[in-house]
């Protein structure tokens, strides 16, 4: 066996309701080691989300099996912050519900609310904070049960485009500080590639494994920064025609 | 931040207007309660209407002063309270039960749904009798109708407030390990919380119906019971009276709600 952390071994989902069978995962197969980033892009409605159901363990495959740490990290498309808890409440949501020590527990999330800017906020009402701080909440919380492994679904995709370029910076230092494995969904090409050691291109429903590209830039830094490497043009090229996207002018 | 600081002319003017506007709101609504009895105590006097079929204030404050020196007033409304106050714990406390129940159990609510949906349209006055040859004629039948009349409502409305919660949060819960109990008690409920208010408004006031309507039927004391009896004598300052008090009792009950609602909506504001 390879040191694989995350391991998925041929998997394939269909769904089954009263009027069809439909194929949403057709075979995939992918392995992230130790503190690797990968983003997984594909056509909208392609499964991307499903299949980091299927990694999170929230939904059985059809075919095929899962192998990681349990409970892996999820972030969702929105924070889901309970609006009637503070947020270092919010943050310790999770070893709450596992019944950990919560007195470690709170010692733990105040140390990261601490470390990433949140301190202040902490008894403050999630309405009470910006969209970036948020989403930064959001991260602790997922944070806050130690997972070796994060699983992102477009995270940022809620955010307006200068906090979603700002939150995309802050995220990322702080996965790469905390070495976190991850895999990233999003629709976003462009966020793929300066976030990513790997970028995988799924096909149009049933999802298989397109192509996987080794996201090889010279600049270092961060995602922003990234994007200014000369070669990003040429991975959001190869991407792009990868991912078949017709745009009818009609 | 600002209103630390020295408040501009504007804020002050602004305040100011604010304020005005309240007091005159509350002053209106003053003037047409008092331009109400004092019109209704007018013409009464003038006999261009006549108070021994419509009352008058006067005749119906002398008889809450007669009923006040003699004690029965306190009897009538505390019995009505005390039916009220069961026949909503009963509801309330048992829609609640239920809807967790049906919660819970997807095939549970599946099969429940038609039961539910007749009950709720089936007039529960229709009940009456039956509640009293199988509860007697004491207060039994008149809780038992409270409750009838507000169950079913509550049972409906909660479930669908407890159904409606956001499933992304719920997934959220479930990345998080949370069992099923977890999720209600953690997301679900709190959730839930102004449906569980607004239903609460809504199946304290059914609850005084029901209690109306069943002292209607059957009792020997209670406000329902006054007013059945007073219209029968011809007595209708005792009618009115206890129209008047029960109009009270429902301005009380809804203050005490909306008491309620904004402590446990405190993360709202």
């Amino acid at each position: 066996m390879t040191a694989f952390q995350v391991e998925l071994d041929h998997i394939s989902m269909t769904y089954q309701s009263p009027s069809e069978e439909t194929e949403a995962i057709s075979d995939v197969s992918l392995g992230l080691t130790q503190g690797e980033f990968v983003s997984i892009v594909g056509p909208s409605g392609c499964g991307k989300s499903t299949l980091l159901d299927i990694i999170c363990g929230l939904v059985k495959p059809t075919r095929g099996s899962v192998r990681l740490q349990r409970p892996a990290g999820y972030m969702l498309q929105r924070d889901y912050l309970l609006e009637w808890r503070t947020i270092r409440q919010n943050c310790l949501l999770g070893p709450e519900l596992q019944k950990h020590n919560m007195k470690e527990a709170r010692t733990y999330v105040d140390h990261l609310l601490e470390t990433y800017g949140l301190a202040e906020f902490a008894d403050h009402y999630p309405r009470q904070l910006s969209g970036g701080m948020r989403q930064r909440a959001a991260l602790i919380r997922t944070l806050a049960l130690k997972p070796d492994v994060l699983l992102l679904d477009e995270p940022f995709s809620a955010l307006d485009y200068q906090t979603r370029l700002a939150v995309v910076d802050e995220v990322w230092t702080i996965l790469r500080k905390e070495n976190k494995t991850v895999i990233l969904v999003t629709h976003d090409i462009a966020e793929a590639i300066s976030m990513s050691d790997r970028v995988v291109v799924l096909s149009a429903r049933p999802a298989r494994v397109k192509v996987i590209y080794q996201v090889r830039l010279s600049t270092a830094g961060l995602p922003l920064q990234r994007r200014q490497d000369e070669n990003f043009r040429k991975y959001f090229d190869a991407i792009w025609k990868e991912l078949d996207i017709y745009v009818s002018l009609g | 931040m600002s209103a630390s600081a020295k408040p501009s002319l504007e804020r002050k003017t602004y305040l100011q207007k604010m304020r005005i506007h309240r007091v005159v709101v509350l002053l209106t609504q003053l003037m047409i309660l008092i331009a109400f009895l004092l019109i209704w105590e007018l013409a009464a006097n003038a006999r261009f209407i006549d108070p021994f079929i419509t009352s008058q204030p006067s005749r119906v404050l002398a008889a809450i002063i007669r009923l006040h020196q003699d004690g029965s007033l306190y009897l009538h409304v505390w019995v009505t309270i005390v039916e009220t106050f069961w026949g909503f714990i009963l509801g309330t406390g048992g829609g609640f039960l239920c809807a967790v129940l049906l919660w819970w159990s997807r095939f549970l609510h599946e099969i429940s749904e038609p039961y539910l949906v007749v009950l709720n349209a089936l007039p529960k006055v229709a009940l009456g009798p039956l509640l009293i040859v199988w509860l007697g004629n004491g207060s039994a039948p008149i809780i038992g109708m409270a409750l009838l009349i507000s169950i079913i409502v509550t049972i409906i409305s909660l479930v669908s407030g407890f159904q409606d919660v956001d499933p992304d949060k719920i997934k959220l819960l479930l990345s998080f390990g949370a069992t099923r109990l977890q999720i209600f008690t953690k997301v679900v409920l709190p959730s839930s919380l102004p449906t569980l208010i607004s239903t609460l408004k809504v199946s304290v006031g059914l609850s005084l119906v029901g209690v109306i309507m069943g002292e209607f039927l059957v009792s020997k004391a209670g406000l329902g019971y006054l007013i059945v009896y007073g219209s029968q004598v011809f007595k209708l300052d005792l009618v009115m009276l206890s129209i008047i008090i029960l109009a009270a009792m429902a301005a009380i009950i809804y203050f005490g709600v909306s008491f309620v609602e904004k402590k446990l909506l405190r993360w709202q504001k």
